[in-house]
């Protein structure tokens, strides 16, 4: 049915839509990025077809998640592009979701300002309703990245803490990625070994939880880096190897070719 | 879902969700009851950030989906659990 208030149609919500985007998403952070990347299109497809244009929207979100994780930029133009002219007409907090898109796409472009100001703006909205704030830690983390970036790393390492708090009082470990935003600001700050081991071994716990290994080289690096910090060269090499066989049991070639090249430089 | 479309706060959800129970137990309409719950946990998760009430809402609204006999709505109301941390 249409309804004229959204200017969209109005059907409800398709469980088994809903389930098959949540299940290419775990499949992909899981075990197996490629079968996933390759299925989301089929998903979003079924849900235009059979009239839930805002569970395309969703599994449009949950790809370039996806994407943006693996650091796969194939077609996130038109990604996000699509899904956020699908939010357009459906409003609400998809707009979030699409706006979120947005900024993977800003961040993969290394548009660091424009990150922040999208990125901000929307979390100020989910907080002035007092809704849609499950979001939040997927923003804080993109609105602490960015500074960092642009070498302002107080007010990266900032963001990422309350992004790292709200995982531990929302529980939603989804979306973990301010553990690693922290802990470059921590590394970068110079911060104690205990204080960013702290941090990198909660990360760690996470992926014991979820499983979602797409993410586990990067933690892996980042122990290298404090490794390397502390003049720990075992332990460097150890943890680079650890961060090259994650990258390469999920098909991630340009971060296993990084490991690779700093572990040749070792050698 | 619409008031996901509209950016309905949480409040109002809520007062949605009460209102909505109320109704159902009034009638004792188990289907509706199921429906609710398995719904308003994920509103409660996504809106006040409360990730694990995406399980125990839906857990609730299991055994009223399954004295109504019907397997889409059990079907459902089981899959819905799948958002949750």
């Amino acid at each position: 049915m249409h309804d004229p208030l959204v200017g969209a149609q109005v059907i409800g919500y398709s469980v088994l839509l809903g389930a098959r985007g949540i299940r290419l998403l775990a499949i992909g952070s899981l075990r197996d990025p490629v079968t996933a990347l390759r299925e989301f299109p089929r998903v979003q497809q079924a849900a235009i077809a059979a009239g839930y244009p805002e569970q395309a929207m969703w599994a449009m979100f949950y790809e370039m998640e996806l994407r943006y994780a693996l650091g796969n930029t194939d077609g996130i133009h038109t990604l996000a592009q699509s899904a956020n002219r699908l939010a357009e007409n459906l409003g609400g907090y998809n707009e979030i979701g699409a706006a979120i898109c947005r900024c993977d796409l800003l961040d993969c472009g290394n548009d660091w300002h424009a990150v922040v100001t999208v990125a901000t703006d929307r979390v100020s909205q989910v907080r002035a309703r007092g809704a849609a704030r499950l979001f939040e830690s997927r923003l804080l983390a993109l609105i602490g990245a960015a500074p960092i970036e642009l070498g302002n790393v107080e007010a990266g390492r900032a963001a990422a803490h309350e992004g790292v708090a709200f995982v531990r009082a929302s529980n939603a470990r989804w979306s973990p990625r301010s553990f690693a935003v922290l802990a470059q600001a921590q590394l970068a700050l110079t911060e104690t070994v205990a204080d960013i081991a702290s941090t990198l071994d909660e990360y760690e716990a996470l992926f014991t939880r979820t499983g979602f290994h797409v993410y586990e080289g990067e933690l892996h690096e980042l122990r290298a880096r404090l490794a390397e910090r502390e003049g720990q060269q075992a332990e460097r090499v150890a943890v680079l190897n650890r961060a090259f066989e994650c990258y390469t049991r999920v098909g991630m070639a340009a971060q296993a070719a990084r490991v690779a090249d700093a572990l040749g430089d070792t050698a | 879902m619409l008031s996901w479309r509209v950016g309905a706060s949480a409040t109002s959800a809520a007062e949605i969700f009460e209102d909505g129970c109320g109704a159902a137990e009034r009638t004792n309409n188990l289907a509706v009851l199921a429906i609710l719950n398995a719904l308003y946990g994920g509103v409660r998760a996504l809106n006040q950030a409360l990730a694990l009430e995406e399980v125990r809402y839906p857990t609730e609204a299991v055994p009223f989906a399954d004295c109504t006999g019907d397997v889409a709505l059990r079907a459902g109301v089981r899959g819905v659990r799948v958002y949750g941390p």
